[in-house]
């Protein structure tokens, strides 16, 4: 997976309600791995739908995929500029 | 012939399980851990018939769950019981870049495997045509197309499955630098393919017998610096792009609209944080509702019958003690175990229609953040709602929480939780402590103490939650990741087997228990040293005629007495020094025995010792006037508001409920938790009602 350049990268945490941004990769490799699996890969272009009651989880629409992932593990979701 | 059925999670499986095997399946557990194994016999059409499994929805042959984790041992495992001689690959034909992953996965075990493309009709209507024949070509393997819930498809399917066969070549290539330890461990232990033997020593040594193997493996791995994620992720995206090539050439997306879907605007409203925790809370209060409210005439109806039953026998059958034993031990315990059904079947019920509507994932979701604070889940909270009606169904709904540590916390706190059992306790015991008549402006100062004896109860269950998750450190297990399944009417089908399937598990399995117990208890109850019975009689019937009482104030002053010269009179007796502490007797202490069967057997308990044993059970006004009128030994009267408050703070806390050890025995698979939850809840409750009882006095 192509590492961005640029030290500082948005996060899908880090997205506004109905924003969409792509993928660029995931910093922590174990939960890469899981998200790959579920659906969540570089390339693909993500949705912020929703956020949960106390800001986490984060309900995401990710290609045809409609997914939750707890916040901090969105940060780790890296997004290209 | 042994078939498996293989998928990701919400693919409609379940649904084309039913199909295929109808009421022959039967529910059980995998070997050591607590996920239900769902088995059933199916016609091959041609006479044959075939065992099927359902096996776990997972994502991958990379598991990171329990359930994902059976996927892989039953797969890869040729001396698995269930290893199947062919799968059927469940998939949704919406989304098939994500959902032949696993297939490829399994394919490449050296497995048969038919694809069996389902919700088609949903696809279509999203605008996705499938184009089987093309993707049977590129996939190398029979493609058909199935519905679940209409049956279409299914004899293809039948007729499909005696000709599948194993692939004859991989869909992922083994790297260079695996190969040659893929070839080591074929060498060592033969395996049907090599991927096969990669996922091995991914796995480190799942199927391989002896411990001897497993380090011989460890080494081997060691020595070729095999990388285990950064391998998983290669593959991953290698198997990704190989997918998404086929289904670029298979599958047709029509243009669409660009309008946000029906689940999308739904979602807008039930996934709104104002909103959807509005609903959310509705929900449960209208789940809490029907068990609580629903269930109460059937349960009637069940106790009445079962009264009848009894009657009936009792007049039918010679007197003695056989007889007895089988109108009040008997009769009385079965019918502690199917007065639950209603309960049960209820909230399954619920509980199915929110699965199966996709509501549920919703419901986590909104829960998750406040839940994990104290180590639970967000399917915690329905599990904890449903324990005010009643604890046992409530255990039962924990099935579905797959991380293991979140679903023994919450199976541990569901007990305190006030039920409904407790009811007529607190009703009963409430009078003694605080006046009908007491008002603190516009509240009932009764009905404030009840709230807030029920505030108590849920405030101990998420302190003990919390507590508990800070003990038990477990392992971390996989991130929390949640897929929203679009919503969908539920399949009325599937709701109702799943009914059946729980209530059937319960009166099995936790019925034999329960009814062991409750026979026990009786016998104590009824039997005494025979010596002591006697004279207990003797003196009751000296009483009654010094006393001139009428034939049924005789009969309940001889029932109290032999009660006290009873076997449950002597424990009660003899533990009377150790609850002495709290202000109770021997009275209090054999009905504290007697409750262990249920909480409301307390009152049943009080009315018999107090010699109002033929009144209506639910007369409390009877038994609480003769409480009143009793005195302790000091001469002081013995039910005193400090008495009556550490009573109704025993009764709060402590589990007396053997239904519902037995219901936590099945679901942890063990006794050490129910064993644990009795102790650590029995202590609870006397630490609290001393301390009550202290502050009263």
């Amino acid at each position: 997976m192509p590492k961005s350049p640029f030290k500082t990268e948005r996060s899908i945490a880090q997205l506004a309600i109905n924003e969409r941004a792509i993928v660029d990769h995931c910093a922590d490799e174990a939960l890469s791995a899981q998200l790959l699996e579920i659906g969540l890969v570089p390339g693909q272009e993500v949705m912020l739908l929703r956020r949960g009651p106390l800001g986490s989880p984060v309900y995401l629409k990710a290609g045809k995929n409609y997914l939750a992932i707890r916040s901090k593990e969105a940060g780790q979701v890296l997004l290209q500029a | 012939m042994k078939v498996a059925l293989v998928g990701n999670p919400n693919t409609g499986k379940s649904s084309l399980f039913n199909r295929l095997t109808g009421l022959s399946q039967k529910v059980g557990n995998f070997p050591g851990v607590t996920v239900d194994k769902r088995t059933g016999e199916m016609n091959l059409g041609n006479g044959q018939s075939a065992s099927v499994t359902d096996l776990p929805g997972a994502y991958s042959l990379y598991p990171t769950a329990p359930d994902e984790k059976i996927v892989l041992e039953v797969l890869a495992n040729l001396k698995h019981p269930n290893f199947p001689d062919v799968v059927i690959y469940v998939a949704d034909a919406a989304n098939l870049e994500r959902h032949l992953l696993l297939l490829t996965q399994v394919a490449d075990l050296g497995l048969p495997v038919v694809l069996a493309l389902n919700m088609v009709d949903l696809a279509e209507a999203s605008g996705i045509r499938c184009y089987p024949d093309r993707l049977a070509k590129e996939l190398a393997m029979p493609v058909m197309v199935v519905n679940g819930r209409t049956g279409l498809g299914i004899d293809a399917l039948r007729a499909a499955l005696p000709k599948a066969r194993a692939r004859a070549k991989p869909f992922y290539p083994i790297p260079a630098d695996w190969q040659a330890l893929a070839a080591e461990i074929q060498r060592r232990w033969p395996a049907p393919s090599d991927y096969h033997a990669l996922l091995i020593s991914h796995h480190l040594g799942l199927g391989l017998p002896a411990a001897t193997d497993q380090e011989q493996l460890q080494a081997l791995c060691k020595r070729s610096g095999l990388r285990s994620i950064r391998g998983q992720v290669d593959e991953t995206m290698a198997r990704y792009d190989f997918i998404g090539a086929v289904v670029a050439r298979s599958v047709e997306n029509v243009a669409q609209s660009g309008s946000a879907t029906f689940s999308e605007r739904l979602d807008r409203v039930l996934m709104h944080k104002v909103w959807g925790s509005l609903t959310f809370f509705v929900i449960l209060l209208l789940l809490f509702q029907a068990i609580f409210t629903w269930s109460k005439g059937p349960m009637e109806a069940i106790e009445w019958s079962f009264a009848l039953g009894a009657e009936w026998l009792k007049v039918n059958l010679p007197g003695g003690w056989l007889t007895d034993l089988l109108t009040e031990g008997v009769m009385a315990g079965l019918a502690g175990v199917v007065v639950f059904v209603p309960q049960i079947a209820l909230l399954s019920f619920f509980i199915a229609l929110l699965e199966e509507s996709g509501y549920m994932a919703r419901a986590v979701f909104l829960s998750d953040s406040v839940m994990r604070k104290f180590g639970l889940n967000g399917r915690s909270i329905v599990s904890l709602i449903s324990g005010l009606a009643c604890a046992i169904p409530a255990i039962m709904s924990t099935r579905s929480i797959r991380n293991w540590r979140e679903r023994l916390i919450t199976i541990l706190v569901t007990p305190l939780m006030s039920c409904s059992a407790r009811i007529p306790v607190f009703m009963l015991l409430v009078t003694f402590v605080v006046p009908g008549d007491l008002y603190w402006g516009f509240f009932n100062l009764q009905g404030l103490v009840f709230m807030g004896l029920y505030l108590t109860g849920a405030g101990a269950a998420i302190f003990s939650a919390w507590a508990l998750s800070k003990l038990l450190k477990v392992a971390g297990q996989g991130f929390f990741l949640l897929e929203l399944p679009s919503y969908k009417m539920p399949h009325w089908k599937n709701v109702g087997l799943t009914v059946y399937e729980k209530v059937v598990t319960f009166v099995w399995e936790a019925g034999k228990m329960i009814l062991l117990i409750s026979v026990l208890l009786w016998g104590l109850a009824t039997y005494g040293p025979p010596s002591q019975m006697r004279t207990a009689e003797v003196q009751a019937r000296a009483e009654a005629v010094a006393a001139q009482l009428d034939t049924v104030a005789t009969a309940d002053l001889m029932a109290a007495k032999r009660l006290e010269a009873s076997y449950a009179g002597l424990l009660g007796k003899t533990i009377e020094p150790l609850i002495a502490p709290l202000g109770f007797d021997w009275k209090i202490g054999i009905a504290l025995i007697t409750s262990f069967a249920a909480r409301e057997v307390f009152v049943g308990t009080m009315a018999t010792l107090y010699s109002v044993g033929s009144a209506d059970d639910g007369d409390l006004k009877t038994v609480g006037q003769q409480m009143r009128a009793a005195k302790n030994a000091a001469g002081l009267p013995m039910y005193s508001p400090a008495v009556a408050a550490a009573l109704l703070i025993y009764y709060l806390f402590a589990m007396q409920c053997m239904s519902t050890a037995a219901v936590v025995y099945r679901e942890t698979n063990s006794w050490r938790w129910p064993v644990l939850q009795i102790v650590y809840l029995t202590a609870l409750a006397y630490l609290a009602a001393w301390v009550t009882y202290i502050c009263l006095a």
